[in-house]
């Protein structure tokens, strides 16, 4: 395994690529965001104020339980990472 | 204007359910989403028929006591659309025959000579525990408001004024036959209009809640289908962070067995023969 870490190499490749990847979708989403509420008529407008309020009127009771399953799974994730640094082989 | 059972009863039979509950429900019945619809038809046609028996005077009397803003020619639908919302439970300002006609249209069956205490503690009973509470709520909060404002409401009760304004007889002589008659028909054909451009809006709001209602089902569809996705990845992430853990367990264990402890070359000791030869 000596200078040949496949596993090492896919492993930051992957974490690379995804970054990458969700670097583009959030800035083509901002993007596509803001072009749509600039150049909006009134109708779009109306819509878009539309889909605000019913974004706001979201109840975060009703999907409190899947949000607590959530904060769960992260914190479990963001203990295995941080098992990543005391288990990392000696080099 | 108004149209008797008889006649609604086939335009009745061709509303969709959600329309026939609200109107179930303008009639003061406790109708669900999800009732049968046959089940639908037979409590509103036996409301109509239970309108049709209980006396106009009755509900008039239950009207002026709620304190209803009616006109005094208003239909038996009409007046009981406005019972309906009466919450009041003050029954002792309530006539005989009014009190058991209100009891009639609560679901409440009534005797003859039953006393009228009896038909009041059914009547409040009938709210529930929760009527009760919010009775008790608002009496003490109204006790409270009208100890910092002062308001006497003891007016009489008067019913609206009723739409006609002229008879047609003082409309023929002001203005002639012709003209009296026009204006009279062209008054029938307004109010008829307006009628039924008060029932289109009402129709229109209903269906907009209900567009809005589906709207958000849909929005707390998604929102949870997003939840579950998000759920999922980080599930399949935390495996694979689980995989590159071991992967980083083996290495480490692999690299602690070729590692320089095992790897260092143990020195032996040489004998010299010769202590000169170190020198040399």
């Amino acid at each position: 395994m000596n200078g040949q870490d496949l596993f090492g190499l896919y492993r930051t490749l992957l974490t690379l690529v995804l970054c990458v990847y969700l670097c583009i979708r959030a800035f083509n989403f901002a993007d596509q965001l803001l072009s749509s509420t600039a150049s909006a008529g009134r109708r779009q407008a109306m819509a878009f104020q539309y889909l605000l309020v019913q974004l706001l009127r979201i109840r975060i009771r009703r999907f409190a339980w899947d949000l607590l399953q959530v904060a769960v799974l992260l914190v479990a994730f963001a203990y295995v990472l941080s098992l990543h640094w005391s288990w990392a082989p000696v080099r | 204007m108004s149209k008797s059972p008889s006649q609604n009863a086939p335009s009745l039979s061709e509303l969709p359910d959600d329309e026939l509950i609200n109107y179930g429900q303008d009639l003061g019945l406790d109708l669900e989403h999800g009732t049968p619809r046959g089940e639908l038809l037979r409590l509103i046609r036996q409301r109509q028929e239970l309108l049709l028996e209980l006396d106009r005077d009755a509900l008039l009397d239950i009207v002026v006591w709620g304190r209803c803003p009616v006109r005094k020619s208003a239909s038996k639908e009409a007046l009981a659309r406005h019972i309906s919302r009466i919450q009041s439970s003050r029954f002792g300002e309530l006539g005989e025959p009014g009190l058991q006609a209100l009891a009639r249209l609560r679901g409440i069956s009534t005797g003859a000579n039953e006393p009228r205490a009896n038909i009041e503690t059914r009547l409040k009973k009938a709210d529930g525990w929760r009527g009760k509470i919010r009775r008790v709520r608002r009496s003490l909060m109204g006790q409270l408001i009208t100890k910092v404002v002062d308001h006497k409401d003891d007016a009489e009760y008067k019913f609206l004024p009723e739409a006609e304004g002229t008879s047609l007889r003082e409309t023929i002589e002001t203005e002639g036959v012709v003209g009296g008659i026009a204006r009279k028909l062209r008054g029938v054909a307004d109010d008829y209009v307006k009628d039924k451009l008060d029932e289109i809006e009402l129709r229109i709001d209903r269906k907009l809640d209900e567009i809005d209602q589906r709207l958000g089902e849909w929005r707390d569809r998604e929102v949870a289908n997003r939840l579950k996705m998000l759920k999922l990845t980080l599930l399949f992430s935390i495996l694979v962070a689980l995989i590159s853990l071991g992967y980083d367990y083996a290495l480490r264990s692999d690299d602690g067995k070729s590692g320089p402890a095992n790897s260092t070359k143990v020195i032996q000791p040489v004998e010299l023969d010769d202590p000169g030869q170190l020198s040399g």
